[in-house]
């Protein structure tokens, strides 16, 4: 036994007995705080209200019912201030001001408020004088225990004291100053200094309004020297959800999601500041509760292979999470903020955060809605009367089926959805716990299609062995079943079920007269029979399972372990009915099924300490390894043709004999070491140095590890007293970042060389076939991850007593090392090979802004604003080859073309082709020519928008509330390839329908179809992408119902763009040589809109 | 000390760890075929490889496509919505450029031919060095040949790599015309000798004949390689050294010409090739899994269909072409299969008919006639002239894929060239003879010794190898007609005679040179 060995057998096993012990305090400690009654008249909801109901009282005690109920502490001092008046006071309010204002009213007292501590104070002692004071009291932490050791300072001055045992200061400070103090760990205070002070400080923790999650910890805000921007569920977005990545579309600038059609549960493109990569993997980085999921498509079982339809779309990857469990997601976007995840955190890292049970009484909560949607507008083709009429005028032959058919209608529906919640939370000081189960019925608006999940998740936190170890646990199940059609992303020239019911022609009836499908020909297909003889289902589970121990070695020394299981089980079992007249061999079965898991366990140290009050340290050091295993299998069968009787039930019905199957499997590890280091002095300049060493099995031999440094600055400008003399800003920090990520997300096994079974012979002269073996790839042994350098400077400010608050991050990132599949130098084994293309660099540059406003702030009216504004200018330079092209137009005659190019000096997704300057006196299309009268080839147009700018508006007046989500992106354009195919009369001609739009143009009906500028449009858009009107009801009785409130929002409701589409969103997937495209749009499945009404309620 | 137990217990922590993993690919789907590769008995493996190579020859986006494209044999015109691609079209019009998708996979192509063989020449030289081990070495030094003189043809230089240079991130060497053209004669001088005749080796396989009518080629066209286009004629030539080449072959009586010219054509002709002219052939094979082409799809009309097969309407012949012909001889036509498919084998022209003998008609309802004359750029459904040279079976159940062994070489091919050699040469009566042989074997007028012209030997060439492949660029630069103005096509300049190095080849190896006048 070598002793790498040994010793790793050995940390497995202490880890084991971590783990053991962890199982066993859960089970022993868990205790449920028994639920109590709450006669207090002083009332706090869970959406902060604090509701008021005193008759007589002394303020004294008002204000002590208060800070039982609330978060609030008060500070005064008893000499000076007299608290004995009684008042009457009947309200509900969530602004402290309005309710301290109410309090004091008629009485010589002004109040302060400072984060969680109010301070009441006489109303003249601000201005009295300069003389000195001394001031003396104690400072205890929440629970009331004395605090050794904090820091008391005079603000801008140099006299310092410190508290002793007993947690108790003194010292002398003119009076109009304030105190400021500071202790690591808690939050920081500052207070107009008084002669009594006994302050309560507040631990950083406890504040979660201000924390943000980062790698391997969380951070206050205010610390923060990235560009990290969060997103509570109060902010998320409303409506019909059924994926996290929904809930932040629009809402955090530098973060572009586009949804790539409107297929309940659809995939949906990611690009966290842009483009970085040319390949396939530039989706963030997903982590959940601090496990980093595989959330790679190849997690998806793919469906049945027909001609003309093409591949379905890809599935969100984030479905198996419930929108309901989500208490938060951060996005870390530049390279101090991501560094600490290395190789995988070029392209932005995405944290999830679930809601956690929090500490008080038990508490259940509904939540539902029920929904309906709809295609907002028809995509207009002809009728069968326009049809008709327009053959007969412009003399073409057709063939009248003798219908009226408007397809379109034959397969969009009126969906309804339905979703419920339902949770139960609760905690005490050691221990907390949330259960939660979730419902979601999603029809889509397409017939048959759709997706029913079910999601149940158990979390439980618990401290011991006197507090020093916590251990936290979650389980998270789901099962996600979706229903589908035979909708395609590519497709060929009889097209997919959406193209079908567009161009076929609408004379044809669905059915025959003896009640069979109308089916034309394999090529002019039956879209109604495509859905109701294709049975496309999935159904997938997965269970992510995590267990964190967090064990103080001593003061301030954390040591935590991480372990993680992450299972997906999905199966995807299509049949379709031999009746389909394209079924050339008769009904088929094809069952797809993906096993799917990473394992995790990560182990680190943090450690914080302080040199004299002034040098603070936070220190973090810890190892990872995750492991990666896919595995797939499928079997297709055909020739089924018994009637009545689902395939699947019995497969000795079709050639059984001969049933195909393949599979597939993948294994990869990664193991890393990382480290932070977390430097602030005197709490204005903080400074962050990250690091990660990363390595992959997948990178070649001689680069096994790779390095990711990262360092960061901020200063906290507000803290500066030439600052604070400007008296304006309450809030003002700027902050710089410079650090290095990668990219790993290539295919496996592409380093390697591979002697592999190929191709055979007869070499007998016979019927024997010799298989072959050869070099089936051209190793590359250097290979290894891309780089990602990233520089970012920004400012975050906050002015009007916070009621204007906002970021401004510009940021560069350049990406070497870029990974390509380069021609080899020839004569090779294959004719690609993958490579880290030197010299190559990928530069995206932006400006992200966001802005916050408080526009109204008073007891019955509130109007809140926020926007955000984001632009990236996205270029390749030093491109070793001329071009990579990419985004091959589908559908009939327009295949041998690629949309897009990848080119020196233009940005991804620049669309490259013919330019269209309309039609000569015979109808057909003219192009700009060069010199030498060919058709000159350029850019015509570019998929990356020039910035996109979202608002966000909420207004509430007394119970009711309105709030309007509206998203924009500009500048972008769009290939309509539907259009290329429909939007002409060259088809028509063909036996095609056409749109209107098209009758009206003088196009010859044998023009060649081009790819060109025809069919490039401008995808700028204005979406009021919800709209929610909700009401608070008032509850007299709060005893059993503590909330309840009633939503009514409608999703989609306005569109304002150009695009001839359904939808400007749009995205096919028309990846070419693992390069994908962008900006395409196909028959995307409709985005629907929707109404839905919600009910959500605590009990 | 607390800070020395921190120390402590990362470094405990990392050594730990660090054991964890050495980060090895583990490879589970993939069988290493190394052992595999060492034992003697499996020398077939191999070199199977390089025998399956041979079948991309025909590949309709490849080398066939291209080396057919480019002369007035076929083209592909755009129609309306459909085969709509300039790649097609500017391999016809000679617009050609080094962004061709077709004229680089034709490139990659031989790259991969090369590679594949000395693939197999690197095990094969480190077995035991049987008989039948050193055989297969020289069979694949045959098909490494063929791949140089196919890339020496049509683009002039190429990188050339040993098969003992494994390390694929070195840039090779780059073989020039004629530094290529002499390592091609060496080579191919080299293994004739050592390998087998006909008849020693079963059916499919390479035999000295193979290789001595590619040396008969590449002396046939010396003037060509040594000489400036157009008409060569400063070039060195080799009629004497073709002319014995082909005496060789003809003399060692191993081949005999066929008397059922289209027998040679048909799904299932292995055995008539076999006992007649077939000095290479490419096997195909559909029950055994090797699928060839969907000859009769590309170039038939959509209603044409018949069992399981179903068509694509794409490529067809020109005018220029068939102007050449006279229409009785046998080779342009043959109705052997009409009346199971509807349409007669060679060239398509005029009403098509069903099986049922029903007239047909084209999908916007008119009668369905193919016309010889067609646009490049824009063709109705029926323009083109279509030919079938490699007949379907009609019962097939494989739908598109192609039963046919691949006629590359054949005897026909080696009297033509000493036809050609000998005329050259001033022999005008031996050329006679050869031409005649073949003339009255397919059962049409032979030509009398006034008659007889270069251009009769071209238009020979013709009828008898139209759409097989391998020939017709080769004999339209030999004969200077490749550059000339013909049907839908203008006069082309002398350098698009050698096609343009593909520019993925260029940027992936920046020593290699494009040929001169290409962008």
């Amino acid at each position: 036994m070598n002793i790498k060995h040994y010793s790793c057998n050995n940390t497995k096993f202490l880890c084991n007995r971590l783990v053991l012990i962890g199982f066993i305090l859960f089970f022993i400690g868990a205790t449920v705080q028994p639920m109590y009654a709450n006669i207090n008249s002083v009332m706090v909801t869970k959406a902060g209200e604090i509701t008021l109901n005193v008759n007589n009282k002394p303020m004294r005690e008002v204000l002590t019912l208060i800070e039982k109920q609330s978060k609030f502490i008060f500070v005064y001092n008893s000499e000076n201030v007299n608290l004995s008046k009684s008042v009457t006071i009947n309200v509900t309010s969530s602004s402290i001001n309005e309710i301290m204002s109410m309090l004091l009213k008629g009485t010589t007292l002004t109040y302060e408020i400072s984060d969680r501590q109010i301070l009441i104070l006489p109303a003249t002692q601000g201005t009295k004088n300069d003389n000195k004071i001394t001031v003396s009291g104690v400072v205890l932490d929440e629970a009331g225990n004395a605090l050794i050791g904090v820091n008391v300072q005079v603000k801008g001055e140099s006299s310092i004291a410190v508290t002793d045992m007993d947690g108790k200061y003194s010292l002398m400070t003119p009076a109009n100053k304030s105190l400021v103090f500071s202790y690591v760990g808690y939050k920081r205070l500052e207070m107009k200094a008084q002669p009594q002070m006994n302050v309560h400080m507040i631990s950083d923790a406890d504040a979660l309004n201000e924390i943000v999650v980062i790698g391997y910890g969380t951070m206050k805000k205010s610390d923060l020297t990235g560009s990290v921007s969060g997103v509570k569920s109060k902010d998320f977005n409303t409506g019909l959800v059924s994926s996290p990545s929904q809930l932040i579309q629009g809402r955090v600038s530098g973060v572009n999601i586009t949804n790539n059609g409107g297929e309940p549960g659809g995939g949906v493109t990611i690009r966290v500041r842009g483009s970085n990569s040319i390949r396939s993997g530039q989706d963030p980085l997903y982590v959940v509760d601090g496990v980093p999921l595989d959330a790679s498509e190849d997690q998806q079982p793919s469906g049945a292979s027909l001609a003309g339809i093409g591949s379905s779309g890809k599935k969100n990857p984030l479905n198996f999470l419930n929108p309901d469990d989500i208490e938060s997601i951060d996005i870390l976007k530049d390279a101090s903020a991501t560094a600490i995840y290395g190789a995988r955190g070029a392209n932005g890292v995405i944290m999830v955060t679930t809601k956690k049970g929090t500490e008080g009484q038990s508490k259940v909560s509904y939540s539902g809605y029920a929904s309906v949607s709809e295609l907002p507008s028809e995509y207009s083709v002809l009728s069968a009367d326009q049809y008709r009429k327009y053959a007969a005028e412009k003399g073409v032959t057709i063939e009248d089926g003798g219908a009226s058919t408007n397809w379109q209608d034959e397969i969009f529906r009126t969906a309804f959805s339905k979703n419920h919640n339902l949770s139960i939370s609760g905690g005490n000081k050691t221990s907390n716990y949330r259960i939660s189960l979730g419902y979601l019925d999603q029809q889509g608006i397409i017939k048959k299609t759709g997706m029913e999940k079910y999601n149940g998740r158990f979390y439980l936190s618990q401290k011991a062995l006197n507090n020093r170890l916590q251990i936290e646990a979650s389980l998270m199940a789901s099962r996600t079943m979706d229903q589908r059609a035979p909708l395609g992303e590519s497709g060929g020239y009889e097209g997919d079920l959406l193209l079908t019911a567009l161009k076929v022609n609408p004379t044809y009836p669905v059915y025959n007269e003896d009640g069979t499908y109308f089916q034309k020909s394999k090529d002019v297909r039956n879209p109604v029979a495509m859905i109701d003889l294709t049975n496309d289902n999935t159904k997938t589970d997965r269970i992510l399972a995590n267990i964190t121990g967090t064990l103080e070695i001593c003061k301030n020394l954390n040591y935590k372990m991480n372990v993680a299981f992450d299972q997906t089980q999905a199966t995807r079992k299509v049949t379709q009915d031999e009746e389909l007249i394209y079924m050339t061999d008769k009904g088929t079965v094809d069952i797809n099924n993906v096993e799917s898991g990473n394992k995790l366990i990560e182990n680190y140290l943090t450690y914080k300490f302080d040199i004299k009050q002034i040098h603070k340290f936070d220190l973090l050091a810890g190892h990872s390894y995750q492991r990666f295993r896919n595995y797939w299998y499928s079997f297709s069968e055909e020739g089924f043709d018994v009637e009545d009787i689902n395939y699947l039930y019995d497969l000795s019905f079709g050639n059984n004999t001969t049933i195909t199957g393949l599979s597939d499997i993948t294994v990869n590890e990664l193991q890393s070491f990382f480290g932070r280091v977390n430097y602030n002095l005197l709490d204005k300049y903080l400074l962050t140095a990250n690091f990660r060493i990363d390595g992959s099995t997948k990178f070649g031999e001689n680069n096994k590890y790779g390095f990711f440094p990262s360092a960061a600055f901020a200063w906290r400008m507000n803290e500066e007293q030439f600052i604070k003399d400007l008296n304006f800003f309450d809030n003002l920090k700027l902050r710089a970042s410079v650090g290095v990520t990668g990219n790993q997300e290539i295919p496996n096994k592409i380093s390697q060389i591979m002697l592999g079974s190929t191709d055979g012979a007869i070499l007998d002269g016979g019927s024997t076939v010799v298989q072959g073996i050869t070099l089936t790839r051209t190793p590359n042994p250097d290979l290894k991850w891309e780089r990602t350098e990233q520089k970012n400077i920004g400012i975050d400010f906050g002015i009007f007593k916070n009621r204007l608050s906002g970021n401004v991050d510009l940021f560069s990132k350049t990406t070497r090392d870029v990974l390509l599949q380069v021609y080899s130098i020839s004569p090779a084994p294959t004719t690609q090979v993958w490579s880290n293309v030197p010299d190559m660099r990928i530069e995206n540059k932006g400006i992200e802004v966001g802005l916050n406003g408080v526009i109204i702030d008073h007891k019955d009216w509130k109007w809140n604003v926020g926007i955000n504004y984001s632009s990236i200018k996205n270029m390749v330079k030093n491109l070793p080859m001329s071009s990579i092209t990419t985004g091959n137009p589908s559908g009939p005659g327009i295949t041998g073309f690629s949309s897009q190019i990848i080119k020196s000096g233009y940005p991804i997704g620049t669309f490259w082709g013919y330019n269209f300057l309309g039609f000569d006196a015979d109808g057909n299309s003219v192009y700009e020519l060069d010199d030498n009268g060919s058709k000159v080839e350029k850019c015509i147009g570019n998929a990356q928008p020039d910035f996109s700018l979202n608002l966000n508006t909420s207004v509430s007046w007394k119970r009711f509330d309105l709030s309007l989500f509206f998203n924009s992106v500009v500048g972008n354009d769009i290939y309509n390839n539907l259009a290329n195919v429909l939007d002409n009369l060259s088809m028509f001609s063909k036996g095609s329908n056409t749109t209107t739009h098209a009758t009206t143009l003088s196009e010859s009906f044998t023009n060649v179809l081009d790819y060109s500028s025809r069919y490039i449009e401008d995808g700028s858009y204005l979406r009021l992408s919800s709209a929610t009107l909700g009401y608070n009801v008032p509850l007299k009785d709060k005893k059993w119902i503590s909330n309840l409130r009633f939503s009514f929002t409608g999703n989609n409701l306005l569109l304002l763009t150009n695009y001839s589409g359904y939808d400007p969103e749009v995205n096919s997937s028309r990846t070419s040589n693992g390069v994908p495209s962008l900006g395409i749009g196909w028959t995307n499945y409709p985005m629907a809109r929707s109404f839905s009404f919600g009910i959500s309620a605590d009990f | 000390m607390k800070k020395i137990a921190i120390i402590l217990y990362m470094a405990v922590i990392t050594v730990f760890m660090a054991g964890c993993t050495d980060l090895k690919e583990e490879i589970l789907n993939e069988q290493d075929d190394s052992q595999v590769i060492s034992q003697t008995e499996n020398a077939k493996m191999i070199v199977a490889p390089a025998y399956a190579y041979l079948r991309d020859l025909q590949s309709r986006s490849g080398v066939w496509l291209v080396l057919e494209s480019v002369t007035d044999e076929v083209v592909f015109p755009t129609r309306g919505t459909d085969w709509n691609s300039s790649a097609y079209r500017t391999l016809f019009t000679h617009e050609y450029d080094s962004k061709n998708s077709y004229i680089k996979n034709t490139w990659n192509s031989f790259m991969l031919g090369i590679t594949k063989c000395n693939v197999a020449l690197q095990y094969l030289t480190k077995l035991d060095q049987t008989d039948e081990v050193k055989n297969y070495i020289n069979e694949t030094l045959f098909i490494r040949a063929l791949c140089m003189y196919h890339l020496m043809d049509c683009f002039g230089h190429f990188p050339m790599r040993e098969y003992t240079e494994t390390d694929y991130s070195v840039k090779p060497k780059i073989l020039y015309r004629e530094e290529a053209l002499e390592r091609i004669i060496s080579e191919l001088n080299t293994i004739i000798p050592l390998l087998k005749e006909k008849g020693e080796v079963p059916y499919g396989r390479i035999t000295k004949a193979a290789a001595q009518m590619l040396l008969a080629k590449v002396y046939l066209n010396y003037q060509v390689y040594t000489g400036t286009a157009p008409a060569f004629s400063d070039g060195k030539t080799k009629w004497d050294e073709t002319i014995q080449l082909c005496d060789d072959i003809i003399d060692a009586k191993k081949y005999t010409l066929a008397d059922d010219y289209w027998k040679l054509y048909l799904a299932y002709n292995e055995t008539y090739s076999d006992q007649t002219e077939t000095i290479l052939p490419i096997i195909f094979n559909n029950t055994a899994g090797i699928r060839g082409v969907a000859w009769v799809n590309i170039t038939l009309h959509y209603n044409q269909k018949f069992g399981n097969f179903s068509m694509w309407n794409g490529c067809c012949t020109t005018p220029t072409f068939l102007a050449t012909w006279d229409k009785t001889d046998p080779r342009y036509q043959d109705n052997r299969l009409k009346s199971q498919v509807g349409f007669n084998l060679g060239i398509l022209v005029g009403q098509q008919y069903s099986a049922a003998g029903a007239e047909l008609l084209t999908r916007t309802g008119s009668k369905l006639i193919f016309t010889p004359e067609f646009s490049v750029q824009n063709s109705t459904e029926s323009q083109g002239a279509r030919v079938v040279k490699y007949a379907p079976d009609p019962t097939s159940t494989y739908g598109s894929n192609s039963e046919n062994d691949f006629q590359y070489y054949r005897l026909t091919d080696v009297y033509l060239m000493r036809c050609e050699a000998k005329f050259r040469s001033g022999d005008k009566g031996g050329a006679l003879i050869d031409i005649n042989t073949i003339r009255s074997k397919r059962g049409v007028a032979t030509y009398a010794l006034a008659d007889l012209t270069l251009e009769k030997i071209y238009n020979e060439r013709g009828y008898e190898f139209y759409w097989d492949g391998p020939s017709r660029r080769n004999d339209m630069v030999r004969f200077n007609r490749y550059c000339e103005a013909r049907y839908e096509k203008p006069a082309s300049e002398t350098y698009k005679i050698l096609l343009p190095i593909p520019l993925s080849a260029l940027e992936a190896n920046s020593e290699l040179k494009q040929n001169e006048k290409y962008e």
